[in-house]
C-alpha cells in the first residue's frame, strides 16, 4: 500500500480526525448497538464468516467476553490484531514512518488461515448442536 | 526519497533504509564507481603481477569523495543474492502481502464478506506467484476489491448512522 506521508497537512488532519471517529464509532456502538444488518444473511439467511461480529463488538464494549465468544468467535479473536494493525498504519500516517513491528505472513501460513476462515464459514451454517455455538 | 519497501522517509543519497535496512536503489553517482572498481578487480584478478594499490587509488579518487571508497562496495552483495535465485525460487519474488492479507479479512469480518474473500483469494495468489509481475498483479486486484469493499462498507455504515439519527429525529427525541 502505498500512502502519500509527504503531505503534512494530510497527516496532521488523520491524525486528528481518526481518533474522533474512532471515538464516535465506539460511543455510538456503546449506546446503540451495531447499525448496519449484515446483507449476506439477510438475503441468503446463511451465516457469513462476519455475521455477529457487530453484536461481538457491542459485547466487548460492554465487557460481556463470553457472549461476544459466542456471537462470533473469529471477530473476538482476530479484533487484537486488525486493532493493533490499524494502529500501526495510523502511527506510520502520523509518524512517517513504521514504528510498530508486524510480523510477514508466508504463503503458507495464508492458506492455513484461508482454510480456518471457510472451515469456520462451513461449521457455522451446520445446524447441529456442537456447531449452533459458533453463531448464536 | 522514500525506502521503496517500508516507505521511511530518508535521505536522498541513502544507501540503505535506516529503517528496514533494505538497500536502496545505487543512482547513477554511486553506480560508476562499483562498476570501476568491479572492473578494476577483474583487471587485479587478470594481471596479478603489477598490482598497485597506488595505482588503483589514482584511478578512481578524482570522481568520488573520500569517505565513499569502503561504501559501495556493500550493494553489490545484496543484489547478487537477490538475482541469483531462479524464477521456481520464491526468493525472486519481492513481494509485501501482509497488509493486503490483514485488510481482505477486515473487509471479510467487518463488511463486505464476498469482497473480502475475493480480496483473500488474490493476496493468496500474491502470495504464490512465481513471478514479480504475477505477484504485482494479483495484488492489484486484491487492492481494487478491498478498495470496493471498505468504501462500500463505510458508506453503508454512514448510511445507517444517518438514517438512524434521522429515524430518532423525526420521533421527536
Amino acid at each position: 500500500m502505498k500512502i502519500n506521508i509527504k503531505n503534512k497537512t494530510f497527516r496532521w488532519f488523520t491524525g486528528v480526525a481518526i481518533p474522533i471517529i474512532v471515538l464516535g464509532l465506539i460511543a455510538f456502538l456503546y449506546l446503540y448497538g451495531n447499525p448496519v444488518p449484515c446483507f449476506f444473511r439477510r438475503w441468503t439467511g446463511l451465516n457469513c464468516p462476519g455475521c455477529g461480529s457487530g453484536r461481538a463488538a457491542y459485547d466487548l464494549v460492554h465487557f460481556h467476553f463470553f457472549e461476544a465468544m459466542g456471537h462470533n468467535i473469529m471477530f473476538v479473536v482476530l479484533m487484537p490484531f486488525m486493532t493493533y494493525y490499524l494502529l500501526k498504519l495510523y502511527l506510520f500516517i502520523v509518524l512517517g514512518r513504521d514504528v510498530l513491528p508486524f510480523f510477514n505472513f508466508s504463503y503458507k501460513q495464508m492458506r492455513v488461515l484461508f482454510i480456518i476462515i471457510v472451515a469456520f464459514f462451513v461449521l457455522r451454517n451446520i445446524p447441529v448442536k456442537p456447531f449452533i455455538l459458533l453463531s448464536q | 526519497m522514500y525506502c521503496t519497501k517500508c516507505g521511511a522517509p530518508l535521505n536522498d543519497d541513502a544507501k540503505f533504509c535506516t529503517e528496514c535496512g533494505t538497500p536502496m536503489e545505487p543512482k547513477v553517482s554511486t553506480e560508476t564507481p562499483v562498476e570501476k572498481e568491479t572492473t578494476v578487480a577483474k583487471e587485479e584478478n587478470v594481471e596479478v603481477v603489477n598490482n598497485n594499490p597506488v595505482e588503483e587509488q589514482q584511478v578512481y579518487s578524482p570522481q568520488m569523495p573520500p569517505q565513499t571508497p569502503q561504501a559501495p562496495q556493500t550493494p553489490p552483495q545484496p543484489q547478487t543474492t537477490y538475482t541469483q535465485p531462479t524464477p521456481q525460487d520464491r526468493g525472486s519474488v519481492n513481494v509485501n502481502t501482509t497488509p493486503f492479507l490483514v485488510w481482505s479479512i477486515i473487509n471479510l469480518v467487518a463488511c463486505c464478506l464476498p469482497l473480502g474473500i475475493v480480496g483473500l483469494v488474490f493476496t493468496l495468489n500474491a502470495g504464490k506467484a512465481t513471478t514479480q509481475a504475477e505477484a504485482d498483479e494479483a495484488l492489484k486486484k486484491a487492492k481494487i476489491f478491498n478498495l470496493i469493499g471498505t468504501i462500500t462498507g463505510v458508506v453503508v455504515l454512514l448510511l445507517y448512522i444517518l438514517l438512524f439519527f434521522g429515524s430518532m429525529a423525526s420521533m421527536g427525541f
